[in-house]
C-alpha cells in the first residue's frame, strides 16, 4: 500500500503532501525526516532506501517493511511512502507516471504550478492513486480524465455563471519562471532520477 | 518570484500575495509568520459575515496552502474554524470545482474522527445520486480517503448500483469504496450481494474496472472461497494470452502486473502443480526485460517464486526428460546484464530479483563455495547458476556506496551460503586488528563489519543463540577500539546497526544478548560460529557457551570488570531501551552487575550507566530486589565521585530505591526508554533533585526573581501556567500548540517519537553549561543520530547559545514548555509576572517597559484609567482592519496588536501606541499612551473607538485614521 506521496523542492518546502494513512501525529516531524532521508543521498545512489525509523511517525496501518522511492527532477522530489506489500519498482514507474501527467496537464510544468494549483495536482494524483492504491497507470487515460474533469468544471462554472467571460481556473499554458524542463519521453525508465 | 499575478493562475489575489510573501520571506521565521497571520485574517473573516461559495472556495485554498506549507506553525487543528463552511461548500457549491475543494478540504484537514465528518453524509449521499460523474466521483474519492462506519447504510445501496455505471472510472471508485468501507464495517465482504457486484467485473473491458475488481476479489475470497477459482482461472487466461505474444498490445504493462500479484496470492494447489504458470511466468519475466519493464519483471520472478520449488528444480534440472532446447531460460540467465551496469538502480534491481527467487534455483549446492569449489551433484538443487565473475561482481556490492544495497546483497549471500559473508567477516575483522590506522580514519570499515554480523544474525533462527552470537560480534567490533576511549564511529554504527537491523528483537534476543556481554568471553570459551549455529538451529540454551546456570547467585554469575568504554556505552544504550523484554531476574543481574562496574569506570562513563540501573530498578516488583550491595556500592561511587551531576544520579537512586512505586508513577514501566527519555522523566517529577538543581537556574523564585522573569509571556502561556486544575474538557483539537506539548511530554502512555524529540529538544538548554563528555555522547547516540551532531554544536557554542536566550520566539517557547514542564505546581510561577504587571499598572519603575511586553494585561487598565483623563473619540475608517493597523504604524510611535480572540474586549483588535517621555524630563514621567479598539465593519470599513491619556497624542492618531 502507498502510505504518503509527497513532493518537495530542494529547499525542503512541502509542495504537495498527501496521506493515505491517518498519522499518528502531526505531519511536520515526518516530512523533515523523510526530507532528510532524500536529500542527502547523492545523485548516484539508488531510488530506493528502507526507512525503518519512520515506523513511530506513519500511522498504525502500515507494516513491518516501510520503504521510500523518490525521484528527483529538477528542483523537485517526489517521494512515494510505500510498504511491503508494493513492488518499490512499479511505484518508481508509477512517479514517472503522475510526473507525465502533470507535464502534460500544466503543458511544462514547473514548481509554481504545484502552488498555485495544487487542488489540480491532489485532482490530478487522484486519477491516479485512490486509497493508497493505484488506480490507473496509463498517461493517456489519465490525461483524459483530467481533460473531462477539467471540461466538466468550465462547463459548469458556465452554467453557474451564465454572463461571465472567463473559464474559471484552470491550468495555464504560458511558461512560468523553474521549468522542470522534463524531458518526460526520455526519462522511461529505471535509470532516470 | 517575478511571475505576475495575471500569468500566475493564482485563485485570487490574497493567494497571490501571500503566496508571494511567503516565497520571499527572509527566513523560514518570517515565512511561519505570514502563514500564522493569514490564518488569523481567514478566522476573522469566517467569523464576521456570511460568505459566497465562490469565496470560500477561494479561502479554503489559501488555507490549504498554508498548511501545506507550513512548517508546523499551521495544523489541522488550528483550521478547525473553516470546517463548517468547507461542509457547507461541499453541501451548497454551485460547480463541481467549488465541491471539489470543499471535499479536498474536508479530507486533508479534517482529522478522521471529527464529529463534523457526519455532516458530509448526507452530502455525498446527494452528490452519489447526482448523474454527473465529476460529482460522484468526488462522493466516492472522498469515501475511500477517509471511510467511516457512519456512512455504510446511507450509501451502501447507491455504491453497489454504482458498480454498473457507464462511467468506467466511477465503476472502478465504487469497487475500491466497498473495498475500503470494508475496513471499517468488515461485514460488507460478507454479504453475497457485494460478491455478486464484483465478480462480473473481473472480465470488465477497462482494465481499471478490473483491476479494482481483482483487488477486491483477493478480500472477498476469505469469506467467499468459491470466488478464488473464476479469479485465478481469470488471471491464468489473461496471462496465458499475454506470455505467448497474442496480446502484447491488448494489456497494458500494469494490468499485468496485478494480475501477477493476484496470481502469486490466490493460486491455488492446483494451479501451482502444473509447469503451465511456471513457463508463463517465464515467458512475461522476458518479455518485462526485453522492454526494460523492470516492475514486471519483479512481479514475474514473484510468481516464480510462488510455484513449488521441487517443480522448478525440476524443470531447469539439465537430466530431465524436456529437451532442453524446448525449455525457457533459467530466470537469471535474463537479468545477468545487469550485473555490469554501472547504475545502482539496476543493481537493485537484480539484487531484489535474486533475493526473491528461491535459493535451490541459483545458489548451487550447499557444498559450493563462491562458484569456486567444486559442485557436487544434488538432485535437490540446481547447480550454480552464477558464473565466478558474476559472483565475485556480487560480493562487490558488499563494499558499496548504498547502504541499502550493501545490505540486500548481504541477506542475500547469507542465504546463499553464510560461509561466504562470515569468511569475509573474519578477514576484516583481523585486517582491521592489525591496521595502524586511526578509528576515525576507518569509521565506515566498522560500520560495514556490524552490517555483515547483523545480516548473519538474521540468518540464525534460534532467538537466544542469535542473542549471544550478536553480542559476540558487537564485542569483537568494540574491542578494535583499544584503550580507555570512546570510539564514537562503533558506536554510532552500533547503536544505528542495533535500531535499524532487520533481526528482531525478541525477549529470547535481549536476554541472551545481555547475559552474554556482562558474561563475557572467558579463556577457553569457544566463540560461536555462526556456520555452526546454522548447522545446528536446534541447539538448545542449555547446550550454547554461554549459559549460565539461572541458580547460580548473581555476583558469582558475573564478574564486576571493566568492559571495553565503547562496549560498555553500547550496552546501557541497548539494555535501557529493551529493558521490558528482560526477565526480572535479568533485571536484577544487570542492576547489581553495573552497579559493581561503577567503580572501574570515570564520571563520565558513570552517567549513562546509573541512568540505566535507574531506569531498570523501576521494573522490580519490590525494593527488597535491589541487593545491599547494589545501593552500598552506587552510595560509595556518589561519595567518591567529583562529578555533580552523577552525585545528583546517585541521590536519585539511592531516594527512589526505598520508594519504587514513586519512581513507577514516574517512569513508565511498560514503554520503552531511551536514555535520554528517562533523563526527561526525572526531571519532570517537581520533587526530584535533579530537576532542582539543573533547573535552578530556570525557576523563577518569589525572592530572586530570575532574568529570565522578564522575558515576555504570551498570554495565553501565562495563563496556561497559572492553570492548576482543568475546569472543564478543553476542546478536542486544542488549537494551543503549548498544551499539546505538555501533554505529550507527561503522558508517558501516548509517547510518540515527535514528543520524545520535543522533550529532547527542551533538554538543550539544561545541557548548555556542560562539557561534552562520553556521557553525552551516549546519551546522544540513545537519542537519535541527530542529537550527536546537535550536542556537538551546543558543546562547541555554548555561550553563543546562552547569549540568545529569550532573544527569540523559538527560545521563548522553549522558555515556557520549561516552565510547564518543571513547575506545574510550583506556587511561585506567575507572581514575578504579577508583580511587574501591577508595578507597570501603578506607573512604578519602568512602566513605560511593562506596557511594551505586557500590553494584553494592561489594555483595560489603561483604558479605563484614560477614561478619567477625558480624551477619547472615535469614528469610522473606510478601509479594513489591516489598513487601520498600518496608518497607525504610520504614527511613529511604538504599537502593541492585541489578537481579536484575546481579551479583553475580544471580537476587536486591540492596539496600544506609546509615546516615550522626552529624554531631558526626570525619570518619574510618565509615558503616554493612547488605546485604540477596532471592529471590523462591513464592506472593509472598520469602527474605531481611541481613549489617550494626553490630548496632542489623542489628535496625532485622530489624524491619522481620518486622513
Amino acid at each position: 500500500m502507498i502510505h504518503a506521496v509527497l513532493i518537495f523542492n530542494t529547499s525542503g518546502v512541502p509542495r504537495l503532501t498527501k496521506f493515505y494513512t491517518p498519522l499518528r501525529a502531526e505531519s511536520q516531524p515526518l516530512l523533515q525526516k523523510i526530507f532528510q532521508l532524500v536529500s542527502t543521498r547523492p545523485a548516484s545512489l539508488c531510488n530506493f532506501l528502507d526507512a525503518p525509523e519512520l515506523q513511530n511517525l506513519l500511522g498504525s496501518k502500515i507494516g513491518d517493511e516501510v520503504r521510500v522511492v523518490y525521484r528527483n527532477y529538477a528542483t523537485l522530489y517526489f517521494v512515494f511512502v510505500v510498504d511491503g506489500a508494493e513492488s518499490e519498482l512499479g511505484i518508481l514507474d508509477l512517479i514517472q507516471v503522475f510526473v507525465e501527467c502533470l507535464d502534460r496537464s500544466f503543458e511544462n510544468v514547473c514548481e509554481l504550478d504545484l502552488v498555485f494549483h495544487f487542488d489540480d495536482v491532489h485532482h490530478i494524483l487522484a486519477q491516479v492513486i485512490q486509497g493508497g492504491l493505484v488506480l490507473e497507470t496509463n498517461v493517456d487515460v489519465i490525461a483524459q480524465a483530467v481533460d473531462e474533469a477539467s471540461l466538466a468544471r468550465k462547463t459548469s462554472f458556465l452554467s453557474a455563471n451564465p454572463l461571465a467571460l472567463g473559464t474559471g481556473s484552470g491550468p495555464r499554458s504560458s511558461t512560468l519562471q523553474t521549468p522542470l524542463n522534463w524531458l518526460t519521453g526520455k526519462l522511461g525508465g529505471i535509470g532516470a532520477r | 518570484m517575478n511571475t505576475p499575478y495575471s500569468s500566475s493562475g493564482a485563485s485570487s489575489r490574497a493567494h497571490y500575495a501571500l503566496v508571494r510573501r511567503v516565497e520571499e520571506a527572509r527566513s523560514q521565521k518570517d515565512a511561519e509568520t505570514y502563514l500564522r497571520d493569514e490564518v488569523q485574517l481567514m478566522r476573522r473573516r469566517f467569523a464576521l459575515s456570511p460568505m459566497s461559495t465562490s469565496d470560500i472556495r477561494v479561502s479554503l485554498i489559501v488555507l490549504i496552502y498554508c498548511l501545506t506549507t507550513s512548517h508546523g506553525s499551521v495544523t489541522r487543528t488550528s483550521l478547525e474554524f473553516a470546517i463548517p463552511s468547507a461542509i457547507h461548500l461541499v453541501e451548497a457549491g454551485s460547480t463541481s470545482a467549488e465541491k471539489r475543494v470543499g471535499y479536498l478540504f474536508c479530507n486533508e484537514a479534517v482529522p478522521k474522527d471529527h464529529g463534523m465528518r457526519l455532516m458530509l453524509i448526507n452530502s455525498i449521499r446527494k452528490d452519489l445520486e447526482s448523474r454527473r460523474v465529476a460529482r460522484m466521483s468526488l462522493a466516492l474519492s472522498c469515501i475511500i480517503a477517509v471511510p467511516f462506519a457512519e456512512v455504510v447504510p446511507a450509501v451502501i445501496d447507491l455504491i453497489l448500483k454504482a458498480t454498473s455505471n457507464s462511467s468506467p472510472r466511477i465503476k472502478a471508485l465504487a469497487i475500491k469504496t466497498l473495498t475500503a468501507l470494508a475496513s471499517v464495517d468488515p461485514d460488507i465482504l460478507t454479504q453475497e450481494r457485494v460478491a455478486k457486484a464484483i465478480e462480473p467485473r473481473l472480465h470488465d473491458g477497462e482494465e481499471m474496472v478490473a483491476k479494482a475488481a481483482l483487488e477486491a476479489c483477493i478480500g472477498l475470497s476469505n469469506t467467499f472461497p468459491a470466488l478464488n477459482r473464476p479469479t485465478v482461472d481469470h488471471c491464468i487466461g489473461v496471462l496465458r494470452q499475454f506470455s505467448r505474444g497474442k496480446a502484447y498490445s491488448n494489456y497494458s504493462s500494469g494490468y499485468i502486473q496485478k494480475i501477477c500479484q493476484t496470481l502469486s496470492v490466490s493460486l491455488d494447489e492446483q494451479s501451482k502443480s502444473s509447469t503451465e504458470v511456471l513457463e508463463m511466468a517465464l515467458r512475461t519475466l522476458k518479455t518485462a526485460i526485453k522492454r526494460n519493464n523492470y516492475a514486471l519483471g519483479l512481479e514475474s520472478i514473484r510468481l516464480i517464486s510462488k510455484v513449488p520449488t521441487d517443480i522448478s528444480v525440476a524443470y531447469f534440472a539439465p537430466h530431465d526428460e524436456v529437451p532442453t532446447s524446448k525449455k525457457l531460460p533459467h530466470p537469471i540467465d535474463s537479468i545477468k546484464h545487469l550485473l555490469g551496469s554501472q547504475s545502482l538502480n539496476d543493481h537493485y534491481v537484480f539484487l531484489s530479483y535474486l533475493s526473491i527467487l528461491p535459493v535451490r534455483l541459483w545458489a548451487g549446492p550447499p557444498e559450493a563455495d563462491g562458484g569456486s569449489g567444486v559442485q557436487q551433484t544434488d538432485p535437490t538443487h540446481l547447480p550454480l547458476a552464477l558464473s565466478q565473475w558474476e559472483v565475485e561482481r556480487i560480493i562487490t556490492f558488499m563494499d558499496s556506496s548504498d547502504e541499502q544495497i550493501r545490505r540486500l546483497t548481504l541477506t542475500i549471500l547469507t542465504h546463499g551460503s553464510s560461509t561466504l559473508v562470515e569468511k569475509s567477516y573474519e578477514g576484516r575483522l583481523s585486517q582491521l586488528s592489525s591496521s595502524s590506522s586511526s578509528p576515525r580514519a576507518i569509521g565506515a570499515v566498522y560500520g560495514r563489519l556490524l552490517e555483515m554480523a547483523d545480516a548473519l544474525c538474521c540468518a540464525v533462527e534460534d532467538e537466544a543463540a542469535r542473542g549471544r552470537w550478536s553480542a559476540t560480534k558487537y564485542s569483537e567490533v568494540c574491542e578494535l577500539c583499544k584503550g580507555e576511549t570512546v570510539s564514537h564511529e562503533i558506536l554510532e554504527h552500533a547503536v544505528r546497526t542495533l535500531r535499524k537491523g532487520k533481526q528482531p528483537i525478541s525477549q529470547p534476543f535481549v536476554s541472551n544478548w545481555t547475559l552474554a556481554i556482562m558474561q563475557g568471553k572467558t579463556e577457553g570459551d569457544p566463540l560461536v560460529s555462526p556456520s555452526n549455529l546454522l548447522e545446528d538451529q536446534s541447539s538448545s540454551v542449555d547446550s550454547a557457551p554461554f549459559f549460565i546456570d539461572p541458580n547460580t547467585p548473581a555476583s558469582s554469575k558475573f564478574q564486576a570488570r571493566a568492559l571495553n568504554w565503547t562496549l560498555m556505552l553500547v550496552f546501557v544504550t541497548f539494555v535501557c531501551e529493551h529493558a521490558i523484554l528482560l526477565h526480572r531476574d535479568d533485571l536484577k543481574d544487570v542492576v547489581t552487575w553495573l552497579a559493581s562496574c561503577l567503580e572501574f569506570y570515570p564520571p563520565t562513563m558513570q552517567e549513562p550507566m546509573i541512568l540505566c540501573v535507574i531506569r531498570l530498578i523501576a521494573l522490580l516488583d519490590d525494593s527488597t530486589e535491589i541487593g545491599e550491595s547494589t545501593t552500598e556500592a552506587i552510595k560509595t561511587c556518589g561519595t567518591n565521585s567529583s562529578s555533580r551531576l552523577f552525585k545528583k544520579y546517585c541521590d536519585t537512586f539511592l531516594s527512589y530505591s526505598n520508594d519504587l512505586d514513586r519512581l513507577k508513577a514516574l517512569i513508565d514501566s511498560d514503554a520503552t526508554l531511551s536514555i535520554p527519555e528517562v533523563v526527561t522523566k526525572l526531571e519532570t517529577s517537581p520533587s526530584n533533585t535533579i530537576a532542582q538543581t539543573t533547573k535552578a537556574a530556570h525557576i523563577p523564585t518569589p525572592s530572586k526573581p530570575p532574568a529570565s522573569s522578564t522575558t515576555p509571556l504570551t498570554p495565553s502561556a501565562l495563563a496556561q501556567s497559572q492553570l492548576r486544575y482543568a475546569a472543564y474538557d478543553h476542546p478536542k483539537g486544542n488549537a494551543n500548540p503549548r498544551v499539546n506539548s505538555f501533554s505529550t511530554l507527561s503522558t508517558s502512555s501516548r509517547r510518540s517519537e515527535a514528543s520524545s524529540r520535543h522533550a529532547r529538544a527542551g533538554d538543550e538548554h539544561v545541557d548548555l553549561t556542560k562539557t561534552i563528555t562520553a556521557g553525552d555522547l551516549a546519551l546522544a547516540e540513545a537519542s537519535d543520530d541527530d542529537l550527536l551532531t546537535s550536542m556537538s554544536r551546543i558543546a562547541a557554542k555554548p555561550k553563543l547559545a546562552k547569549g540568545k536566550r529569550g532573544g527569540n520566539d523559538p527560545e521563548k517557547e522553549e522558555l515556557v514548555k520549561k516552565v510547564d514542564l518543571i513547575s506545574l505546581d510550583s506556587p511561585f510561577l506567575s507572581e514575578p509576572i504579577q508583580r511587574a504587571v501591577s508595578s507597570s499598572s501603578r506607573g512604578e519603575g519602568s512602566g513605560a517597559t511593562s506596557y511594551a511586553s505586557l500590553p494584553e494585561t494592561n489594555f483595560d487598565v489603561i483604558w479605563a484609567e484614560c477614561e478619567a483623563s477625558g480624551n477619547s473619540t472615535r469614528g469610522w475608517l473606510d478601509a479594513p482592519l489591516d489598513n487601520a493597523v498600518l496608518r497607525l504604524q504610520g504614527v511613529g510611535i511604538h504599537i502593541d496588536v492585541i489578537s481579536i480572540d484575546d481579551a479583553p474586549f475580544q471580537g476587536e483588535l486591540k492596539v496600544l501606541l506609546k509615546a516615550d517621555p522626552p529624554e531631558s524630563e526626570d525619570s518619574d514621567s510618565i509615558a503616554k499612551v493612547a488605546a485604540v479598539r477596532l471592529r471590523d465593519g462591513e464592506e472593509g470599513s472598520c469602527l474605531w473607538q481611541m481613549r489617550s491619556s494626553d490630548h496632542a497624542l489623542l489628535v496625532l492618531v485622530k489624524q491619522a485614521l481620518c486622513e
